[in-house]
């Protein structure tokens, strides 16, 4: 018999065509999802972007192996974010950079109709369109910019970023050195590139965290059509910049707000030797600095006994956390996770109670760290939940969850990958 | 490659949360009849007037499918058909699957995705991209002016294929029941159908906790299930039932897996 205790993610969609795992019809229950508000977008598997009702979660279709299908499925959690953007229409809302670019409009778009735009530039040294933005706190920020190839220039590299007018500085600057077959080849001389995830229809969404802002300066989203006198051709169809150290995964429309989402399901295994599995794709959680939960049993108010896959403000990489509402005891996963990259987490609750996180980042070998600590188990978790993307119903980020799994008793990464 | 489809989000016996709406129907042809287990040729979905057909199912909650069956009891040879999921019940934005329906049947028919097959009794098989939805609308375009469409059973949901099925098997296996004549009494008439008994080797509990979902909970508590046998002959796929029997998926040992035996008999094989 399997020990498989839980199930749900991306796997348990095209497993059991849900979001929890089921194996019969009394087993059939949903989880509890919210988020309030309209706004919620979502690649489907047509490889179109959809938008989604309140209260619904999302399952991300994604071009993993970028063969054109949209065919892996993320479930997708992810924290309040509104876009300090203000203004989708490059044309009428956005700026030439006095270097008379013009924009074609009417462009097809990944959500299957014509909102796109072209920056069509001259062969003038940085030619170029930019939008103020305003952000609220001098820290790092992010930004998302959902491009196409068109034409690129003969010499010289497009880009997107965001630029401090005042200071004459960039903040975050990433060149787009080429197009290979349709994706964009990024190089980030200011700021850190994120990721790059394809969104549909030919559309890219290039994903990049700032240095420190001054956030009393005017800052602004700039894109390049060409930085160099040769001239060039970028399609733009949305630009999403955050007060955040955490980019969304999705995209929003100008000026919209995505409310925090939450997920929980039931879990009733009371507290015992268990294996903790999550497999996803990172988008910067871990090393905004935040405190950011991903996998977590017990209450909503974080307190009590409980037992979580998190990162904080100063771990160095995610942790396995067990608190039996007295003590805690917590392992640190070693090893960087780039954004964009795959990971696994192994996290295991040990009978005694000490704990033990084992990663492997993009299918590479396990590195495991123990804290051979005891702590005595609780009798029970201070709630039986388990909620994804969060600590209880604090501590949000943005998570891409291929799989969470939680199996009875120490299980080895091949064989939680095998349940 | 076998694909089996035991799920229908529009059979409210398998999913009684889920609501099943249409375009106004004609009065004794209302929508519930595309999946009421009958395949007479009286009984089908038409609505009360020309124009597009819309059957909606609104799910309990996100669910993926990934196949789309219309039974044998149908007049749309020749129309378009529009799969749209989306996650607004308004269908603002939805992820749309559009193919033509084919009128001819074809040797060798390869049911790739997006590839409608027409299978041998006039049924429409069509696999599609796998995604996601809370809502999901079946549109039938306007047919020719004065016609109306006629849904005579249709299946919609998530495709299961095995791994491995154990060769040799054959997916065009008959049975033949022939009356015993009697002195004074009127003869009988031929029944044939098709039958088959499909070995699957599982390969680990993992695929045996998928089967329990699609085989046990579906397909052995009486539901029909569409049995694909090769996606490079779907123009042999047929209607399925469990008939009365025994079931089970036993371990094996030796192996990891279990063996599952599946015994399928057709479905109201004669078109009445």
């Amino acid at each position: 018999m399997s020990d498989l205790l839980f199930l749900a993610g991306g796997e348990s969609v095209e497993r059991y065509g849900t979001v929890v795992w089921k194996q019969s019809t009394a087993q059939d229950n949903a989880a509890t999802f919210t988020r309030s508000g309209t706004v919620g977008t979502y690649i489907g598997g047509s490889g179109y972007l959809l938008n989604t009702d309140a209260d619904i979660p999302r399952v991300q279709w994604l071009d993993r192996d970028e063969d054109g299908d949209t065919d892996t499925a993320y479930l997708n959690l992810e924290s309040a974010h509104t876009n300090l953007v203000g203004g989708d229409n490059i044309s009428t809302e956005w700026t030439d950079g006095g270097t008379s670019t013009t924009v074609t409009t009417g462009v097809a778009d990944p959500a299957n109709g014509t909102g796109a735009y072209s920056i069509v530039g001259p062969a003038t040294v940085n030619s170029r369109r930019y939008q103020a933005v305003s952000f609220t706190a001098s820290n790092p920020r992010v930004a998302t910019f959902v491009v196409k190839e068109h034409t690129h220039p003969s010499s010289g590299n497009q880009v997107v970023g965001i630029y401090d007018s005042t200071a004459a500085a960039w903040r975050l600057k990433l060149d787009i050195t080429a197009w290979s077959s349709g994706k964009p080849t990024i190089t980030a001389t200011t700021g850190t590139h994120i990721g790059t995830h394809y969104v549909g229809q030919g559309f890219w969404a290039v994903y990049g965290r700032t240095t420190s802002v001054t956030h009393t300066n005017t800052n602004r989203a700039q894109i390049y059509s060409n930085e160099a006198a040769s001239a060039g051709t970028i399609t733009v169809y949305r630009v999403n910049v955050f007060d955040t150290k955490t980019p969304l995964f999705s995209v929003l429309d100008a000026s919209q707000a995505l409310n925090a989402e939450t997920w929980y399901a039931d879990f009733v295994q009371p507290p015992c030797e268990m294996t903790v599995y999550v497999k996803g794709i990172e988008h910067g959680s871990v090393d905004s600095g935040s405190n950011a939960g991903l996998v977590h049993i017990g209450n909503a108010a974080n307190s009590g006994a409980r037992f979580r896959i998190d990162s904080t403000t100063s771990s160095s990489g995610y942790r396995a956390v067990h608190h039996n509402g007295t003590d805690i005891v917590t392992a640190t996963a070693s090893g960087t996770i780039t954004p964009g990259q795959e990971y696994e987490l192994r996290a295991v609750l040990s009978a005694d109670g000490s704990v033990a996180i084992g990663q492997s980042i993009a299918g590479a070998t396990e590195t495991v760290v123990t804290d051979t600590t005891a702590n005595a188990m609780p009798t029970a978790w201070a709630n039986p939940r388990i909620y994804l993307n969060s600590r209880g119903t604090s501590d949000r980020a943005v998570a891409l969850i291929r799989s969470v799994k939680v199996a009875r008793g120490t299980k080895s990464m091949r064989e939680m990958r095998s349940l | 490659m076998s694909y089996l489809l035991s799920e229908n989000f529009y059979n409210l016996r398998q999913f009684p949360s889920h609501s099943l709406t249409a375009t106004a129907a004609l009065s004794g042809y209302e929508v519930h009849r595309v999946a009421n287990a009958r395949r007479h040729t009286r009984n089908y979905y038409t609505p009360s007037a020309v124009g597009a057909a819309d059957l909606d199912i609104a799910c309990d909650r996100v669910r993926a499918a990934d196949m789309l069956v219309l039974d044998r009891n149908s007049n749309l040879g020749g129309e378009t058909i529009r799969i749209w999921a989306s996650n607004q019940s308004n269908f603002t934005t939805y992820d749309e699957f559009t193919f033509t329906v084919p009128t001819t049947t074809y040797a060798g028919n390869y049911a790739s995705e997006g590839h409608p097959v027409r299978t041998d009794e006039g049924a429409i098989l069509y696999r599609f991209a796998e995604t996601s939805a809370k809502y999901w609308r079946v549109r039938i375009d306007a047919m020719a002016s004065g016609a109306r469409q006629r849904v005579g059973g249709l299946w919609l949901g998530k495709s299961w294929h095995p791994e491995i099925t154990v060769l040799p098997f054959d997916d065009e296996g008959r049975w033949i029941e022939q009356p015993t004549a009697r002195r004074g009494s009127p003869s009988g008439y031929v029944q044939v159908g098709r039958q088959s008994q499909a070995q699957i080797m599982l390969r680990d509990e993992a695929e045996w906790s998928e089967a329990r979902w699609y085989i046990h909970q579906l397909f052995w508590k009486g539901h029909t299930m569409w049995y694909l046998p090769e996606l490079e002959y779907a123009e042999r796929s047929w209607l399925a039932y469990a008939p009365a029997g025994d079931y089970t998926a036993a371990q094996i040992a030796g192996r990891r897996g279990r063996d599952l035996t599946l015994s399928m008999v057709e479905y109201q094989q004669v078109l009445l």
